[in-house]
Formats: structure tokens, C-alpha cells, sequence
């Protein structure tokens, strides 16, 4: 496997854009990722698309990478559309990953796109079954916010009642969108305003869900030989592992399998350990998700991550930050896109572009990414370490 | 909490059954044709117990499809025999309300207009009422 790095990342913003279809908002991130990349679409030899619900609530349902990429040029090259749910655009990193790594191609664009908000919630929310068994589940109203309700109750019973902490996660997530112009919600909130906003399902609050919306993110790969001609700063790829759930009969939901052996997979091909890692980007559905993900994928004992989270370990100066760009919370989560928004944040992290909220002194990034619930687990799951 | 559905139509033709592997003996809901554990296509179709506990259910307030009147409630039941399933979880008789851990029963297997079951289960008669 050569190495490969990431020498261009690009974003639209998150958030409702009525005026924007797909392909403005594929265009609108793959103009910013080739800004100061040295390389043109011209240049590019393959391309892997994320999207998750074109099918479902959006106008453009097939050829969603062929029409994005060719607002900026870019058609008569291998280009393939990546669908897992909510993981799709980090399965298109590590598929452009793979294809350069292997020696076939030199430079890729794995990119990720959502049109979330075609349809209204009404319907937005009847194609949510589809994001679980919708035979078994999605049938009978399992939603995602169910779904971490389920989870938040059973973490409490286990741990201890936390609700104050999740409210915590929230507050601390906000303060970091607010300084990323990218982000869908930038306004600072209170924990009190958490508790206030809408109980949705106990004891998950309006504040505490992300919410499926509009957006496009875009990176540019290339193999080594390549990335040394044309930057001084690439970010290296050291490690893309992609993992399925396992769907144990005695499920817990206090835990997930796939987020276990990716963040394994994903450390063992890097050759480091928890401890290397700098600061990371989690798969913050919801407030409580960050808890169980920062938890499975090791850097914090089981029950222990709220309390971090109180004492400050996870803010952009704290020991282990997390979510520095807002995460899904404050970002907005536009399903296929927020694997590639995620590996953009730690693309901008590790070169010193990432502006009022960069880090100081940090020099290897994880993204973690997960797609689809059923039976008790989580689906799919991917973890991309990156470094300088 | 717990009125749930609306639009459908009760079934009182249907078994609450599973299959069971000629081989490897492991039960799974719903029926299958094949064994996703041994791959051997010998599956006895088994009645599965109406009976079990909430493992763990949610009550959604906002957002639901459609056709569930919110606030509705669902999760999983572990049946008597250990296996898990998802269902809608509704009121039963006086009003009694289900939380983790209350026995409940399945009531009701409903199909909605494109042939999908929904399984309604209930608070069981014996359980006292918790809330």
C-alpha cells in the first residue's frame, strides 16, 4: 500500500439552503477544496461520491458524483457513487484511499453531498425507516432520536444519570461552531436553554440532535510522490478502516460493535496507539452519541467521558479536544457529506488553517464516522486517522 | 403515551412465529429460509412466545412518521426464550404504562397498506400498573 495524503479540502456551508440544489452545492466545495492545491480538475483521475438520501427526500436521486463533479470540469473519468448512510463520504475517502494506495491512480477527489431539505419533514421523516430494517423496524417508528434515547437510558441506568453533562456537550459544541464559518447553528447556548428546548424523547432535547440538512465537502488525494511535488504541507493518511456491525442478540446499547473494531483496525494499521492521537472528530449525532463513540473508540474509560467533558479535557484547549469544527451538533449533519466535512476540519487543523478555532501544536487527527442502526447496533462504521 | 397507530388493520389470522435451524438449533424472527449462522436451508418454521420483558423502549413526542400519533411508544422485547424483537409498545387494560423491565405480551399483529406486520405488545393483565 503507498501512502497517500490529502493536499486540498473544500467545504459549502451547512445548513437549509432552499436557493441551492445538489450540484450548486457540489460545485460550491469542490471550487473551495482545489483553491491553492496546486493540482486542476484536469488533473484528477478518479472520483468516489458520498450520498446517503437522494433516493429518499432529494430531487436527484442517481449520477450524483457525475453531476456535481461536472460543474468543475470534471467527467470522463472512473467516478463512483458511495452509499452508507451516514458514513458515505468518509466509505468515499477510504475508497479513494485505497485506489491510489494500490498504484493504480495518483491523484482522486472523494467527496460527499446532501440535498437534505427537497422534501418537508413530514416526509423527511417517513424515509427515515429506511435508515434502520424498515421492514422491522422503520416500520414500527424507530427513529434516530429513539434510538439515543434508548441509549441515554441505558448509559444512566449503568453510569449514573448524566443529563447535566450531555447539556455540557452541547454548550461546548456550540462555542466551537460559533467559530466555524462553515457551521449550520453558530449561536452560543445556555444549559439551561438545552432543558428548555423541546423534550423529543426522554431525555434527548431538541439541543441535543443534529439535524439532517443541506451541504457539500470535498478532498483531493494523492499518492506520495505526487503530494512531495506539489505541497510542503501535505496531511497524510495513516490509516481508513471501515467496519459492519455485528448485531449481538444481547445488544446493550450502551456500546457498538463497529465503532470497536474500526477504531482497532484503524490503530493497527496506523501502528499507534490511543495516545498518539492529538484531538478527534466524532460522530456527535446527538449529545449522547459523543459519549458512547469517545468511549468505544478507547480514549476514555467506560462511564468516565462526561466528567471529562465537565472538567474541560475535551475543549479546543483542553488535553483531548473534541470536535473542534462543532461536530454534527452545531455543523449540521448533511448524511453524505460529514465524513469528508470531518477529514476537511482535520486536513485545516493540522496545517494551522483552521483559523479562530485552530489548535495549538497538533499533529494527528482522528475522524470517526458511523452510518445506519439496526438490531441493537450500529451498521456501519468508519475511522480515518490522519497526521502531518 | 402509547395510543401509537392509526390506519391499520388488526390480523387475527397470524402466528407469532420464527425459524429454527434443523442444524445449529439457533432461533430467528422473522422467519427465514435460511440460516445466517450455518447457511444449511433446513428451517422449521416455531411458534415464538407471546410473552417477555421491555428491554429498553422510547417514547417519541416530535418528528414521528405520518401515520403514528405522537407521543408513541416503541422498543425492544426480549421474549421468554431470549430473543429480542421490536415492536410498538401501547397502554394496556386501565391504562397501564410499560417501562424497561415490565412483562408485557404481544396483543396484536397488524398489517399495514403495503403488506408490512407491525406487532403491538402490551403491559401483561398481572403486571400492576407502574406509574
Amino acid at each position: 500500500m503507498r501512502k497517500v495524503a490529502i493536499v486540498g479540502a473544500g467545504m459549502s456551508h451547512f445548513g437549509w439552503q432552499p436557493e441551492k440544489g445538489i450540484k450548486e452545492l457540489g460545485e460550491e466545495a469542490l471550487f473551495n477544496a482545489f483553491k491553492g492545491a496546486s493540482v486542476t480538475p484536469k488533473d484528477v483521475q478518479i472520483a468516489y461520491c458520498g450520498n446517503s438520501t437522494g433516493g429518499a427526500v432529494g430531487r436527484q436521486w442517481t449520477m450524483i458524483g457525475q453531476i456535481c463533479l461536472k460543474e468543475i470540469g470534471i467527467s470522463g473519468i472512473p467516478i463512483t457513487n458511495v452509499e452508507n448512510a451516514c458514513c458515505s463520504g468518509s466509505c468515499a475517502i477510504r475508497e479513494a484511499w485505497i485506489a491510489i494506495g494500490s498504484g493504480i491512480y495518483d491523484i482522486a477527489i472523494a467527496m460527499g453531498v446532501e440535498k437534505g431539505t427537497d422534501k418537508p419533514p413530514e416526509e423527511r421523516a417517513k424515509a427515515g425507516a429506511g435508515t434502520f430494517d424498515a421492514d422491522l423496524e422503520g416500520v414500527m417508528g424507530m427513529a434516530g432520536i429513539g434510538w439515543y434515547s434508548m441509549v441515554a437510558q441505558n448509559y444512566f441506568k449503568k453510569y449514573g444519570n448524566v443529563r447535566d453533562r450531555l447539556s455540557e456537550i452541547v454548550v461546548r459544541s456550540r462555542k466551537n461552531g460559533s467559530l466555524n464559518e462553515y457551521a449550520m447553528r453558530r449561536d452560543l447556548v445556555t444549559p439551561e436553554e438545552v432543558m428548555n428546548s423541546p423534550l423529543e424523547a426522554e431525555p434527548i432535547h431538541r439541543m441535543d440532535c443534529t439535524t439532517l440538512t443541506d451541504g457539500a465537502a470535498a478532498v483531493i488525494l494523492a499518492s506520495e510522490d505526487v503530494a512531495r511535488k506539489i505541497t510542503d504541507t501535505p496531511v497524510w493518511i495513516a490509516a481508513s478502516a471501515l467496519r459492519t456491525g455485528t448485531y449481538p442478540p444481547d445488544f446493550t446499547f450502551t456500546s457498538f460493535t463497529s465503532t470497536i473494531s474500526a477504531s482497532n483496525e484503524a490503530f493497527k494499521q496506523a501502528k499507534m496507539s490511543r495516545k498518539d492521537i492529538d484531538f478527534a472528530e466524532v460522530h456527535d449525532c446527538f449529545s449522547i452519541a459523543e459519549v458512547i463513540r469517545c468511549e468505544d473508540l478507547g480514549f476514555f474509560e467506560r462511564g468516565k467521558y462526561p466528567d471529562a467533558v465537565h472538567e474541560g479535557v475535551t475543549d479546543r484547549d483542553g488535553v483531548f479536544p473534541v470536535n473542534p469544527s462543532g461536530g454534527l451538533l452545531s455543523r449540521g449533519h448533511p448524511y453524505g457529506a460529514t465524513g469528508v466535512a470531518q477529514a476537511a476540519e482535520i486536513f485545516w487543523q493540522l496545517r494551522g488553517e483552521a483559523g479562530k478555532r485552530q489548535l495549538n501544536s497538533v499533529e494527528v487527527g482522528l475522524s470517526h464516522t458511523t452510518g445506519g442502526l439496526m438490531l441493537g447496533d450500529s451498521s456501519s462504521c468508519v475511522v480515518n486517522i490522519f497526521h502531518r | 403515551m402509547a395510543k401509537s397507530h392509526a390506519l391499520k388493520t388488526q390480523l387475527h389470522d397470524i402466528e407469532f412465529t420464527g425459524s429454527q435451524c434443523a442444524k445449529c438449533k439457533c432461533i430467528v424472527f422473522p422467519r427465514k429460509r435460511v440460516c445466517p449462522r450455518c447457511l444449511t436451508d433446513d428451517m422449521k418454521e416455531v411458534k415464538l412466545p407471546k410473552e417477555g420483558k421491555v428491554f429498553s423502549l422510547a417514547t417519541l413526542h416530535h418528528g414521528s412518521p405520518d401515520d403514528f400519533i405522537i407521543p408513541y411508544t416503541n422498543g425492544y422485547v426480549e421474549l421468554t426464550n431470549g430473543l429480542r424483537v421490536f415492536g410498538l409498545i401501547e397502554e394496556g387494560i386501565h391504562g397501564k404504562i410499560a417501562k424497561a423491565g415490565t412483562s408485557v405480551s404481544l396483543s396484536e399483529i397488524r398489517k399495514n397498506e403495503i403488506g408490512q406486520l407491525l406487532y403491538i405488545f402490551r403491559p401483561s393483565n398481572k403486571e400492576v400498573a407502574t406509574e
